[in-house]
């Protein structure tokens, strides 16, 4: 990166770490720099220790740096926790009533690194504010350490805060408070390249995965939409259910799991636009129920955010351990597509494309997120209205059923689509079958007609093949050394490779967001000649494996990580110099 | 109008000989042709095992789902498209084991569905194996010595999940059963129809002729008064010695579920109607 700032919060859940992260994401977006913001937290309440980190650039940004620059306190064991992490002369923001533990005293001073207090109590009491004020306090502290340009930031407390809080005036007086009392205090000409001025910047949007596959779920003309609870899928399901009312889709909190892949699958045969969202436990309860939209050849759009597993695994934290099992998902053999996006762009223009694959093919699509990001918030270029238009496949119209003597849902045809009726039609009456059936929809043991209605099915798939694109190849196109990744690891891969190319042509990556059925061509070409790394974000290099199973081409170098957080910055960079 | 044989498909059905399924497929049949419905009208999903042998042989739009789910496939067929009548059916076995919470849950939503239920009191088509509207001590395949577990009676899992129609047939009785069916189709809201069918294969202890002894229709009983929640708990207890047959229970205010949608209360089309591209103007700006 060209520059880059990393800022790290730290404190207990429950004292507000986010609110403050997320209105100076904000606010630096309306100063008009780059952000990207990630969070870290535990599966509780209160209680327990969470980070809010804010990456801040002059150009666009998608990952984390795992040295920071600045590191906030909002309690004590945030800097036992954390102190290690901050840079050579760096920065550390905390209250004033903390104390510092004698070695690691000892570990900031040699590293240099600037200690400023904040007199959190003393500026909420001469402000006639509450004790919950103390966080507003310590928002003025942060930004006074970026930045002079306060106005930028009463903004932003002004309409994030002035919703909820009734003494607005008061918190706006604590936060100057806490913004002057830095700005005094700290040897800002020691640090001055924290001292960020007013960019004037094009129209942008900051939205975590979530919301914008929420967004975009509207936007596709999805009418209905199930779901159970999971982390760290649950953003999507809660963005739609607080817009109901201006949206009208019918959101649906179903008992469990199975329900709501049932219910999806009912509401698409009805013949509406319906989804459902879970993580890699819910995903396991619903396979059964994949493999019969499979089967009825029903549409299926389904969000599957991955967490590290096996099992309950570590619900907050990230992984892509998941696209093995996406892959084969459901017993049985049917075809499928996954689409692993990797950021909010490519959130909001392949779920759309997801949408229209599931009715094009009459089958199942898995669009793979994970925590990193579903819930990192990412700043980007303002969406328009997407350009993929509503495709809704071969569904016959009245006019069309009106000729039809024997209608044949499940007709044998050439590529494998066979034009289907919506309840409700004349003439169009159907059976949606999970036994084998034959082309009416009705049970059937006759072996051939398994036999032609299982390569009828299966022909999809050649179909699938041809219109899937090949994976982007991102950065030098005549670097010797390419990276294969796929899905969310894109932002971290594609900001470190600036760093490790340096304006050489290194290394580049190839990136797969349309990732099964594999495409051949484009891996085959690289593999003849390129040195290739796989980086991703789970134990086996999972897509590195699919690969090899698919196409013969085994990726002989691997970096994988698997402890819950994705690929850091600096962490990349590091490791890549002695792979390359 | 539908005529009964409309509602035929060329496929013959391949129940044993005697089956209470005969009586409840032309019952189903029957009463849907009396409320004239066409069967492009109607959706009936369907569970798995001798009930969901049901679903080739009535020509309806039809979704044979898998084991335990053909409550809440149906619910949602309901809810995308309010003008189909939806039908789910099943047996004991789908609704009462594998899928009871579907049951209990689409009972409590009130969705504008009726839910079937086959209970022969057995596995029919695994051969016989105990459910768990099985007597308590009888023996079945996997418990040749008799079952110990406590036998469940599967109007009171409807009445306590808030169901607002509950009633009990006999296969027996093909008259009373047309009636049960229309009523649990007009009635607006989760409406939740039991029919005891022997099973005259696996069954050798609730035969017709058992069941014959001990029927009675609630229709019949003077002051009867199905609006009565305690009182329908109370009647539907006894399965053994007068086993009561009718309309246990119905709230006659029932709101059905996509009624009570107040987000959706100004719409005057259907979620199928709804399929189109939006805009994201008017949400967009909340990211900003």
């Amino acid at each position: 990166m060209k520059q880059s700032i990393a800022l790290k919060i730290g404190g207990a859940a429950g004292q507000g770490v986010k609110t403050a992260g997320y209105i100076l994401t904000k606010a630096l977006k309306s100063l008009g720099w780059w952000t990207f913001s990630y969070s870290e937290y535990p599966s509780l309440i209160r209680g327990g220790h969470s980070t809010f980190q804010i990456d801040i650039s002059d150009e666009k940004i998608h990952s984390s740096n795992q040295i920071v620059d600045i590191l906030v306190a909002l309690n004590e064991e945030t800097i036992n926790l954390h102190y290690e992490e901050i840079a050579v002369k760096g920065l550390l923001l905390y209250g004033k009533t903390f104390e510092i533990r004698p070695r690691v005293q000892k570990a900031l001073e040699d590293r240099k690194i600037q200690l400023v207090q904040l007199p959190l109590e003393e500026i909420v009491k001469k402000n006639k504010g509450l004790p919950v004020m103390e966080n507003s306090v310590m928002i003025g502290g942060m930004w006074a350490i970026l930045t002079s340009e306060y106005k930028f930031l009463e903004n932003q407390v002004k309409s994030i805060f002035g919703k909820k809080a009734k003494n607005i005036e008061t918190n706006l007086a604590c936060t100057k408070g806490g913004f002057d009392h830095v700005r005094a205090a700290v040897k800002i000409h020691e640090i001055s390249s924290f001292d960020l001025d007013h960019k004037e910047s094009e129209d942008r949007i900051i939205g975590t995965g979530n919301e914008v596959a929420g967004l975009s779920v509207y936007a596709s003309g999805c009418r209905v939409y199930c779901a159970y609870p999971m982390t760290p899928s649950t953003g999507i399901l809660q963005y739609l259910a607080q817009r109901t009312d201006k949206t009208g889709i019918i959101v649906k909190q179903a008992e469990d799991e199975i329900t709501a892949i049932q219910m999806t699958i009912g509401a698409s045969f009805a013949g509406t636009r319906s989804a459902c969202g879970t993580s890699g436990g819910g995903l396991a309860l619903m396979t059964e129920s994949l493999a019969l939209a499979g089967i009825t050849e029903t549409p299926l759009v389904v969000f599957n955010s991955q967490r590290p597993g096996p099992a309950t695994g570590v619900p907050t934290w990230t992984e892509q351990g998941d696209l093995s099992f996406v892959s084969r998902i459901g017993h049985g053999e049917f075809p499928r597509i996954i689409l692993a996006p990797g950021d909010i762009d490519e959130v909001f223009s392949l779920v759309p494309e997801a949408f229209n694959l599931a009715e094009k093919y009459q089958t199942l699509v898995i669009i793979l997120l994970d925590k990193y990001l579903s819930e990192s918030w990412y700043q980007t270029k303002k969406f328009k209205d997407t350009k993929i238009k509503v495709q809704r496949g071969q569904i016959l119209s009245r006019q069309e059923l009106a000729s039809q003597i024997d209608f044949k849902r499940y007709k044998f045809t050439v590529s494998g689509i066979s034009p289907r009726s919506l309840p409700g039609s004349k003439r169009g009456v159907f059976l949606a079958n999970s036994d084998e059936h034959d082309e009416k929809g009705y049970s059937t043991e006759d072996l051939l007609t398994r036999k032609q209605m299982m390569e009828k099915r299966m022909r999809k798939v050649q179909g699938i093949m041809s219109e899937l694109p090949e994976p982007k190849l991102l950065g030098p196109k005549n670097a010797r050394t390419t990276i294969v990744c796929w899905g969310s690891q894109k932002g971290p891969i594609l900001d470190a490779l600036k760093d490790i190319n340096a304006g050489k042509s290194k290394v580049n990556m190839l990136h797969y967001t349309y990732v099964y059925p594999v495409k051949h061509e484009t891996i085959k070409r690289l593999a003849g000649k390129n040195k290739l790394i796989a980086v991703e974000n789970n134990y086996s290099a999972q897509l590195a494996q699919l690969i090899r199973a698919e196409t013969g081409i085994e990726i002989k170098s691997k970096m994988t990580k698997y402890v819950g957080t994705p690929f850091f910055r600096d962490e990349l960079v590091e490791a890549l110099k002695h792979k390359v | 109008m539908a005529q009964v044989s409309d509602y035929n498909t060329t496929i013959e059905p391949n129940w044993c000989p005697g089956c209470g399924n005969f009586a409840l497929w032309n019952s189903l049949k029957q009463a849907l042709a009396e409320m004239g419905k066409e069967p492009n009208e109607v959706v009936i999903t369907y569970d798995i095992g001798c009930a969901g042998n049901m679903a080739d042989k009535l020509n309806s739009y039809g979704f044979k789902s898998l084991h335990g789910r053909t409550v809440p496939v149906a619910t949602a067929i309901k809810i995308a498209n309010p003008d189909l009548t939806v039908i789910s059916t099943g047996g004991d076995g789908g609704i009462m084991e594998e899928g009871v919470t579907h049951l209990m849950w689409a009972a409590r939503s009130n969705y504008n569905i009726t839910v079937i239920m086959h209970n022969n009191q057995r596995f029919g088509l695994t051969t016989g194996q105990q459910t768990v509207t099985t007597k308590k001590g009888e023996p079945g395949k996997t418990a040749p010595g008799g079952i110990v577990e406590e036998s469940i009676t599967p109007a009171h899992v409807a009445l306590i999940s808030k169901a607002t129609f509950v009633a009990r047939g006999f296969a027996g009785d093909p008259v009373q059963l047309v009636k049960l069916m229309k009523a649990a189709v007009k009635h607006k809201g989760f409406s939740f129809l039991e029919i005891l069918q022997p099973c005259v294969t696996f069954n050798k202890v609730n035969t017709f002729q058992w069941f014959q002894e001990r029927v009675y229709k609630l229709e019949d009983k003077k002051n009867y008064n199905p609006s009565d929640w305690d009182k329908a708990f109370d009647i539907a207890k006894d399965v053994e010695e007068r086993i009561a047959t009718g309309i246990l229970y119905q709230d006659k205010k029932s709101v059905p579920y996509s009624e009570k949608l107040t987000y959706r209360k100004n719409r005057k089309t259907t979620p199928i109607q709804e399929v189109k591209q939006y805009s994201i103007k008017g949400f967009i700006e909340e990211f900003e």
